[in-house]
């Protein structure tokens, strides 16, 4: 039987802002990673990136009570609107625009292992103290936090292509907003046909592109 | 850098959407470059140099990620913008290990891609 279930599918940045917050809501006790916020521009092309990614999904046709989001570093946790509310209150555009979809009668479903995702948030944490010390040693560990994070980021797309296909009901669209660093789509190609839907990515406005 | 010494590649094989791109870029004070294919828009970057190079992905020949690897062999500078009517997860990440300056997909917005090209400009300018 040829499957032809179709899967929206939006590579999407995070401003390094965005990222720290993200990785902070998994924990109660995590301490502030150092972040440069004086990204002004990275912050505005951001907020274009995702008014234009609304205006696309506004476009399709699918009903948002059909839809169940997926999101990039969302713990299986049962309180994953909790989570999106509180990164929205912290100006977090793409769970602003989940919150919106919710309101309109989407579901969010908790989408990745909370353990892998504090790994992530200790890589990051990591890398993140060492902009402190200077940029030449940040630079370097970066390039550490990449070669660390590609074995973790496998695991982490393993557990969202099991999820997505468990929890998925019949009649349902996924919606899947995911950082541009996952291969999660060579997951689920076998499974569902992937539409894009992609406005704008400015990566380098964005500089440096965390696994979020 | 002054946008009149601004030199614009557009690399695609849609003519109309080349012709389009002088036609708004022409006014703002870019020279404008066109090439329809990939093998051609290589050429053309060793020849003229420009200082950013707008390119299509889905081109016959070779596509628009193989002709950007084949740029930045010899060219690690050129700032690049991808627009594509055919944008994947793939190619995204691909664009994003080329050092690509933006990705963007079609129908775009003529007023964006004017902003983005002179953000991109000064961005250059900062950096030189």
């Amino acid at each position: 039987m040829i499957n032809t279930r179709s899967l929206i599918y939006v590579p999407v940045l995070h401003t390094q802002k965005e990222a720290s917050e993200i990785l902070l809501s998994l924990k109660a006790d995590a301490a502030p990673l150092s972040v440069d916020t004086s990204l002004a521009e990275q912050e505005k092309s951001v907020k274009e990136m995702w008014d234009g990614i609304r205006e696309k999904i506004q476009n399709t046709s699918i009903s948002c009570s059909t839809i169940r989001i997926y999101q990039d570093a969302m713990p299986v946790c049962g309180r994953e609107k909790e989570i999106a509310e509180k990164l929205a209150l912290k100006a977090s555009h793409n769970h602003q625009l989940i919150l919106e979809l919710v309101k309109n009668g989407a579901n969010l479903e908790g989408t990745e292992d909370p353990n892998l995702l504090i790994e992530e948030y200790d890589n990051l944490s990591q890398l993140t103290s060492k902009a402190a010390v200077s940029i030449q040693c940040y630079r370097d560990s970066l390039n550490e936090y990449k070669e660390k994070g590609a074995k973790l980021m496998k695991q982490r797309d393993t557990f969202i292509a099991e999820r997505i296909k468990i929890s998925l009901k019949e009649g349902e669209t996924p919606l899947v907003f995911m950082g541009v660093r996952h291969e999660l789509e060579k997951l689920l190609q076998s499974s569902f046909v992937i539409n894009y839907i992609i406005y704008r990515l400015p990566f380098k406005k964005v500089r440096d592109i965390y696994n979020v | 850098m002054a946008i009149n010494k601004t030199k614009v590649l557009i690399i695609d094989d849609e003519k109309d959407l080349c012709f389009l791109f002088e036609k708004i870029l022409t006014p703002e004070g870019y020279t404008v470059l066109t090439a329809q294919n990939g093998y051609d828009g290589i050429k053309i970057n060793q020849k003229s140099n420009p200082d950013i190079i707008i390119l299509d992905l889905k081109m016959p020949g070779i596509g628009g990620i193989e002709t950007l690897r084949r740029i930045r062999k010899k060219d690690s500078g050129v700032i690049v913008i991808i627009i594509t009517g055919y944008g994947d997860a793939e190619t995204v990440r691909e664009a994003a290990d080329l050092n690509v300056y933006e990705y963007m997909a079609k129908p775009f917005n003529n007023e964006m891609v004017i902003k983005i090209i002179k953000e991109a400009v000064a961005s250059k300018d900062k950096n030189d």
